[in-house]
């Protein structure tokens, strides 16, 4: 327990990860305020308008809802018919430019909602495609919540600069060879180091999924957690019969699981490599150039590297041949799920072997 | 010259460069095939129907080179007597079809199809062009009689640049379209850069090298400008290895045609600025892509040699190579052309500053973007050398030794005595 609690101290206050943490929030929040790419512009300039029709249908379509739809639908032909007619009258000079002037800010003003009620339509005609798991809410932002189709890059190198030296530093400084000769260094040390870093990771994922989710609630509002997961375009064709908010946790938790394989794999590269360098190059470029290489392919959610998990959605995600993307079966998953695991065991097992039996080969060398 | 050499033999003897170099020349030719495997592109040898590829380039043989009366009318004769077949509904679905291309007469008709649109591309780019011609030669009456010399300026420059310009001759650019669109390789340069650079310097100040160096004879500058050299030798050398590989991957998976043509006779390229042909851009893409790649070298250096610890020159490195590469690809609009200004990652997809006409109004000249944009980036990239000098300079700029460590030797100093 001792040793633990030392390898912490080490790893937040004497490496000074504390400062990178609280520096690499702030990061976090840069980011998330600049690359909002999902949030449709449009939406967000009506979203007044939008919302006070979102309040009249929210939820599953129902007939007094189609109705209201179509109602508002005709309201708005006749507006702008009556438009045309206005403009064609002035043109054809049966009507005094005051007169036209008058009316057509009127009409004007009217249409107003148009812009408001063509995004409500489109929804409509997304939900009416199939009513049963699509309802209508405000979707913006659960979309930038579940919908990014990339790995977190902040957390990635916050876990790359806080993990890689609690191993690398050890070789690069020459202490592998005291901590070997002390009583509990073989194992225990090692063992401890490793549970540190887990236990950061675990609570990194967590307080950045959180920091999201904080996010964009106070940015767009996450409202009706408990809709269906289709009722989001990115999820359309899924086959899962989820809530918004289910998914958000189903889709943290794999995170969770992703990073921790992650902090493992910087961990075994580290232990075999030695090198600070080596092991951030190595990690980098397991995580960016399948990412790269499969780029729109769901191929990259079934390799045997944390890439997929890390990303997290598109075990939820149907197929689309629009988009070229496949399903994830529920026994890939499955098995990708068992490859994860299996993969930290082997990680832990392995980092702990190569570092007690350093020994043997240094006493080689005196 | 020593200093230079064995500086460069430093970055060369790690073994993990060449390993590195290895893997990835791999994972290029893969991805090479394996994207073009995928996508259907007639000019791809891999493309999903071979019949309709077979009959595509024998009428393709029969089309191409100097655009003739004959050839056209070949073209739109088989594209009308196909398509008159397939209105009628009366066309058989078998296959291997007498007096066909690819064996249907449908695929016939999506064939001629294809054909006789880029043979219109090229036969009309002309005529299309003249029409712009004529409306900036209306421009430039219009604003010199109003005073606004610079749009006149402007449109004078539009018809200069777009004047006189015809494609006499059709082949299938295709393949070399795909080829300027392909950027995978760069990001492969750019991991390892980042493995050869980042820890250059700061791996002298890691290991107590620093304070040996400066007790050197050319242990300053020298070794400082050594250091730059050898850095710039090493980015050149595997940019031209990965440019090289590029090229000859694409000629092995696409028929690489036209490479006399005028730039502009590939479509995405249908208002570039340029009157090159398609070879001498491919050459002048990549110089442009080094010239970036220098920069980001310089700036890896630029952070190496400000840390003392290579973890943190290389993470910040990497960090700020994937922000630039974010900003690069989703901002847009007016902040989105300021900040590519300064963003080592435009010059990478230099494709896009030469698909626009797009000029700046300097001091009432106008300019073209990409002219400000290397112009700004040579700037950029002279000021970040003279950065790692200075900082070099000021040896210890950021090192352990903080303030509290002198504090702390004094304090030992005092107490001694």
């Amino acid at each position: 327990m001792r040793v633990l609690f030392y390898e912490f101290n080490k790893i937040l206050f004497k490496q000074k990860a504390v400062i990178l943490i609280i520096l690499f929030i702030f990061l976090k929040l840069v980011v998330l305020a600049s690359t909002s790419s999902y949030s449709v512009e449009t939406t967000e300039q009506n979203k007044i308008i939008y919302k006070k029709y979102l309040t009249q249908v929210s939820g599953k379509l129902t007939t007094e809802k189609e109705d209201y739809i179509e109602n508002q639908e005709n309201q708005i032909n006749e507006i702008n018919g009556e438009k045309s007619d206005v403009v064609n009258k002035y043109l054809n000079g049966q009507a005094r430019e005051n007169e036209f002037v008058l009316k057509i800010s009127d009409i004007n003003n009217k249409l107003k909602k148009n812009d408001a009620f063509k995004i409500l339509y489109d929804q409509y005609e997304y939900i009416k495609q199939n009513p049963k798991n699509r309802y209508f809410l405000y979707t913006n932002g659960w979309t930038n919540l579940l919908a990014p189709e990339r790995p977190d890059m902040v957390l990635i190198f916050l876990l790359l600069i806080i993990i890689t030296p609690i191993f690398a530093y050890e070789y690069e400084k020459d202490m592998v060879s005291l901590i070997l000769t002390s009583k509990k260094g073989r194992v225990i040390t090692p063992a401890c180091k490793i549970i540190a870093a887990s236990i950061i990771t675990i609570i990194l994922t967590i307080s950045f999924s959180i920091i999201e989710y904080a996010y964009y609630k106070i940015k767009y509002g996450l409202p009706s957690g408990n809709f269906p997961l289709q009722s989001i375009v990115f999820f359309k064709t899924s086959t899962y019969d989820l809530s918004l908010m289910q998914t958000y946790l189903y889709i943290s938790l794999i995170k969770m699981i992703g990073f921790l394989l992650f902090t493992h794999l910087i961990i075994f590269i580290s232990v075999i490599t030695k090198k600070t360098v080596l092991t951030l190059f190595t990690a980098l470029s397991v995580i960016f150039i399948p990412y790269f290489v499969y780029f729109n392919d769901s191929v990259k959610y079934k390799l045997p590297i944390p890439l997929g998990f890390m990303i997290g959605n598109g075990y939820f995600r149907g197929t689309e041949s629009s988009k070229k993307f496949l399903a994830i079966s529920n026994q890939a998953f499955i098995l990708e799920f068992i490859c994860m695991i299996s993969l930290l065991i082997i990680f832990t097992a392995a980092a702990i072997c190569i570092f007690s039996k350093i020994k043997y080969n240094r006493g080689k060398q005196i | 010259m020593k200093i230079f050499a064995y500086e460069t033999i430093k970055i060369f003897r790690k073994k993990y460069i060449i390993a590195a170099l290895l893997i990835f020349s791999l994972i290029n030719v893969y991805k090479i095939n394996l994207y073009f495997k995928t996508d259907f592109n007639v000019n791809s040898r891999y493309s999903s129907s071979k019949e309709y590829n077979q009959g595509y380039w024998t009428a393709y043989d029969k089309a191409s080179g100097v655009i003739t009366d004959k050839k056209i009318n070949f073209v739109i004769n088989r594209y009308k007597n196909a398509r008159a077949v397939v209105s009628t509904g009366s066309f058989s679905t078998k296959p291997n079809q007498p007096n066909t291309y690819t064996g249907y007469i449908f695929g016939d008709m999506n064939m001629f199809k294809e054909l006789y649109d880029s043979l219109d591309y090229c036969y009309n780019y002309g005529n299309r062009l003249d029409n712009v011609i004529r409306k900036a030669q209306e421009n430039i009456k219009f604003y010199g009689k109003r005073g606004n010399t610079y749009e006149a300026k402007n449109n004078e420059k539009i018809v200069k640049v777009y004047g006189g310009r015809t494609i006499d001759e059709f082949y299938n650019t295709g393949g070399y379209g795909e080829f300027f669109n392909y950027d995978f390789s760069s990001l492969l340069i750019i991991l390892l850069l980042i493995l050869g650079l980042a820890s250059s310097f700061s791996l002298e100040k890691e290991t107590g090298m620093n304070n040996i160096l400066l007790t050197c004879r050319y242990g300053k500058s020298d070794t400082v400008f050594a250091k730059i050299k050898a850095a710039a030798l090493f980015i050149i050398i595997i940019s031209i290895y990965f440019f090289v590989l590029d090229f000859v991957c694409f000629s092995f998976i696409f028929r690489l045609l036209g490479k006399n043509l005028p730039l502009y006779a590939i479509s995405d390229f249908q208002f570039t600025p340029l009157n090159v042909k398609i070879w001498q851009f491919v050459i002048l893409s990549d110089f442009i892509k080094l010239f970036g790649f220098l920069t980001i070298g310089m700036i890896i250096l630029f952070f190496s040699s400000i840390f003392s610890e290579s973890l943190f020159s290389f993470v910040l490195s990497a960090g700020t190579i994937t922000a630039c590469i974010g900003s690069n690809d989703f901002l847009s609009g007016m902040t989105g052309k300021i900040i590519s200004l300064i963003n080592p990652i435009s010059m990478l997809t230099n494709r896009e500053l030469f698909k626009k006409y797009s000029v700046l109004n300097i001091f009432g000249e106008p300019v073209f973007q990409f002219t400000a944009n290397l112009i700004i980036m040579l700037l950029f990239l002279l000021f970040i050398i003279f950065s790692i000098v200075l900082v070099n300079k000021k040896c210890n700029f950021i090192s352990r030794r903080t303030p509290s460590h002198y504090l702390k030797k004094l304090k030992e100093e005092i107490l001694n005595i």
